[in-house]
């Protein structure tokens, strides 16, 4: 299931090399995200932030996460990337590019792959203030003791639950 | 998978690993069989982390496992707390 690609690391993400433009001559509709960090969380001045991952499951999530994209959706390319280290405002953290016939079906699964990453993948935001204070941001827990109950088969991109951090 | 004594080992990240000020703990174990059982001991060991150990999500190489899941033979059960990423 797993392919050898890295599609994590501390590189600043390159928007151009992921689009595949020349490739995929039936694809009329490219979709793309970008996520760059903000300077502001909560009312206080972000600084810079700091971007970890427990990398082992990233990879294999954000591989199953484009593979699974592709048969939901219909979509002929899709590239899902995430950066780690120390990033500055403005810098990409998450880029997500998808190509299909139409419209439609390309802004669905950019959508669906990047919800699917901010709460499944395990990655984490540590944020540093103007003032020089710093925290590690309260996220979504991939932990549910309900799912725990009742699932035979846990399918982290694809569950619901209530969360304030993930805009 | 039986009553044997043995040591599991956590590895800790990010905020819980901030909390803790280390990234591994280990805990001698006599009775556990599963992930969740091995879980039940760190707490019993660390109370202060009880909360936060609730909170996260446990893997074992690249693979997240359930509570119920048998403790693994050799792997540290990694701790995964709430994400933020994207």
């Amino acid at each position: 299931m797993t392919d050898c690609m890295q599609r994590m690391g501390e590189a600043p993400l390159d928007i151009n090399a992921l689009l595949a433009l020349s490739e995929y001559p039936d694809c009329g509709g490219l979709a793309l995200f970008a996520g760059a960090v903000r300077n502001h969380h909560e009312g206080k001045a972000v600084q810079r932030l700091i971007y970890s991952a427990y990398l082992p499951v990233c990879e294999r999530l954000l591989a199953e996460i484009e593979a699974e994209a592709k048969t939901k959706f219909g979509v002929s390319y899709i590239a899902v990337r995430h950066r780690i280290g120390e990033l500055a405002i403005g810098e990409l953290a998450i880029v997500c590019v998808v190509q299909a016939a139409h419209r439609a079906e390309a802004f669905a699964a950019c959508r669906w792959a990047v919800d699917a990453v901010k709460h499944g993948a395990p990655i984490w935001k540590e944020e540093f203030y103007t003032d020089g204070s710093s925290q590690f941001v309260d996220g979504c827990c991939l932990h549910n003791h309900d799912d725990e109950e009742n699932h035979g088969d846990e399918k982290h991109a694809t569950h619901h639950h209530q969360h304030k951090e993930c805009a | 998978m039986n009553a044997e004594n043995r040591t599991v080992t956590f590895e800790l990240l990010a905020g819980i690993e901030r909390q803790a000020g280390c990234r591994y703990l280990a805990v001698q174990v006599t009775s556990a069989a599963t992930v969740g059982d091995a879980l039940s001991a760190l707490q019993r060991a660390y109370p202060k982390l009880h909360d936060a150990i609730e909170r996260c999500a446990c893997a074992v190489g690249d693979a997240i496992v359930r509570r119920q899941a048998a403790l693994p033979v050799d792997s540290p059960i990694v701790l995964l707390p709430p994400v933020s990423g994207g």
